[in-house]
């Protein structure tokens, strides 16, 4: 698998005033793909390859996590957006697609909304959205405990600190239907990527901007988008409220869930979710 | 500096109690502290209450040197060995005041044993299915930490050797927390967080939050019945303010209330004489409660 990703190259793109990590290879029209929590660019790594076939395949690492930087501030969706839209405009990438998991689902689609220009279709994978009419009412589900916690100044990086892996891979195998999918190994990349200088505080900031995104997310959804949205949700995560939730902000929904998958859809399904992107990603 | 007097012990069923007692043979009152603390909170107002009153005040099971159980720490669990307790050292009634979490198991214990309860005194608490829950939401202002101590053994895992910057985080956080951070010393903070290093102690401290599910189902049915008792409701200014008066009027039919000044969710150790007064004052006003000719 890994020799597929051979092929990929490394590289820091200038994005305002931060620069950002991206992995980039492949042909065919440009797709950027956007990590969730607790992640980096490499939990692509195994549709990479597949999407890189009939794509130009630019994986990320947002601001806050693996190798892209971590300032102080700036962490709200729309901020992460306008990081992800500087970094293929310095690829020389004017409009593109994009697929996003998680946290990177939610900076997806505020990407949508806030470059409308650039955005062709965008491709949401396994997340509440903030601005979703359950937002509020979701915060008191236990799964999502650490929301709270993350959101929490301060005492979560004591906390966690010299315990990521414990954090990381807990945080993994509560939402994880296919263990196959997280071999100790496969959680160590992350947990070492997490435990980077200021990479657990960019991390949690993800979470501490979400009354921010809630709120613009409310403005923006009053001018629902048009272009194609693809709502993917693990069967036993989000996967059966997922379209719902997207049709609140888009009028052109599809999708549904990925059978006996948790949250780690490109991980826990790959073939199954790679099959999908392409589908809905096809020109 | 104000000092319990030293620890006794006994055992009531399956546990064994830790716990001070001061004044023997005035008005029966048994004191519950609340998480992530011990009988130790109440050291400042154990003198202050025990020249009228025989003052019992356990560490909760769970905390402090009482028994760690493998479970029962649901609050009806909990109340009944309470109780055990309570009629070992020899009362049958008692005026019992809980603060926090405490204020949890005295209302339990005053719902299913009505009658072995002259007075309850709820301090800066809340009850499931009745106030906590909004006190849990954090999209509505409510705290991180239930959902943290809920989630399981990460939260341990997370806290372990850390015990002293997770007691010092709540006591001293700005919200809700002491008005003065200073009116509490780190001798007192590191009092709580050796309690909390001992083996057993995160697990049954967080279980406290593990059973909040099955404490709002008993209460939804305890609550179908008014308590009857004299109830004293005492919130704190820069703690939870107005919200435990708001919480015990919906399952207490006789109840006042007070709200302490300058002070944040810890009034027994920031406000003693404040709160030790606003006890007394209570209990003597009550006709059941202290009256001169009973300490004559």
């Amino acid at each position: 698998m890994s020799s597929k990703l051979d092929d990929f190259r490394h590289q820091m793109l200038r994005a305002g005033d931060v620069k950002i990590h991206a992995v980039v290879g492949g042909d065919g029209p440009p797709l950027v793909l956007l990590h969730g929590f607790p992640q980096t660019w490499w939990e692509w790594h195994k549709i990479m390859p597949a999407l890189a076939e009939r794509h130009t395949v630019v994986a990320l690492d947002l601001r806050g996590a693996g190798h892209s930087d971590c300032p102080q501030g700036g962490y709200d969706k729309a901020s992460l957006a306008k990081d992800v839209h500087g970094a293929m405009a310095a690829l020389g990438f004017e409009r593109y697609a994009v697929c996003g998991h998680d946290i990177g689902a939610m900076v997806a689609l505020a990407l949508a909304f806030t470059h409308r220009e650039a955005v062709t279709r965008v491709a949401i994978l396994d997340a509440p959205m903030p601005g979703w009419s359950q937002w509020e009412a979701n915060f008191i589900d236990p799964m999502v405990w650490h929301f709270a916690f993350h959101m929490k100044r301060d005492l979560p990086e004591r906390l966690i600190q010299g315990r990521e892996f414990d954090y990381v891979s807990t945080f993994f195998f509560d939402r994880t239907f296919n263990h196959g999918a997280f071999p100790i190994e496969e959680v160590e990349i992350y947990a070492r990527a997490f435990a980077q200088p200021g990479n657990t505080r960019g991390g949690l900031e993800w979470y501490r901007a979400f009354p921010v995104d809630h709120a613009n997310a409310l403005g923006w959804k009053r001018d629902p988008l048009t272009i194609p949205v693809l709502a993917l949700g693990g069967e036993h995560r989000w996967g059966p409220r997922i379209v719902a939730m997207l049709e609140e902000f888009a009028t052109n929904v599809s999708g549904g869930s990925i059978p006996e998958s948790g949250h780690w859809l490109a991980e826990e399904r790959p073939a199954e979710t790679a099959a999908a992107l392409l589908k809905f990603f096809a020109p | 500096m104000a000092q319990q007097p030293e620890y006794e012990s006994l055992r009531a069923a399956d546990i064994r109690f830790a716990y001070h007692r001061a004044g023997h043979g005035g008005f029966p009152i048994v004191l519950l502290h609340g998480w992530p603390q011990t009988s130790h909170a109440w050291r400042r107002v154990t003198p202050l209450l025990s020249s009228q009153c025989d003052v019992v005040i356990p560490d909760l099971p769970g905390f402090g040197y009482t028994s760690k159980p493998e479970g029962g720490f649901d609050k009806k669990t909990i109340s009944r060995r309470l109780r055990d307790f309570v009629r070992a050292l020899g009362l049958s009634r008692i005026a019992l005041a809980g603060h926090d979490l405490g204020g949890h198991v005295a209302y339990s214990y005053a719902a299913q044993w009505p009658e072995e309860v002259s007075h309850l005194i709820f301090i800066e608490s809340s009850l499931p299915g009745f106030g906590q829950e909004e006190s849990m939401d954090v999209s509505k202002g409510g705290s991180w930490h239930f959902g943290f101590n809920m989630a399981g053994d990460i939260s341990e895992e997370l806290v372990r050797g850390r015990e002293k910057l997770f007691v010092d985080h709540f006591m001293r956080r700005e919200k809700v927390g002491l008005f003065d951070p200073n009116s509490v010393s780190d001798a007192d903070i590191e009092h709580y967080a050796r309690a909390l290093q001992r083996p057993g102690a995160l697990r049954s401290s967080f279980s406290y939050y593990r059973t909040l599910p099955i404490d709002r189902s008993d209460n939804s049915v305890w609550g179908q019945t008014l308590l009857t008792m004299p109830v004293l409701a005492i919130g704190a200014e820069w703690g939870y303010g107005p919200a435990s008066e708001r919480t015990i009027r919906r399952v207490a039919k006789d109840v006042q209330a007070t709200i302490i000044e300058r002070c944040g969710h810890y009034p027994a150790e920031e406000r003693p004489s404040e709160l030790a007064r606003a006890i007394t004052d209570f209990l003597a006003m009550t006709p059941s409660g202290i009256h001169r000719k009973d300490r004559q």
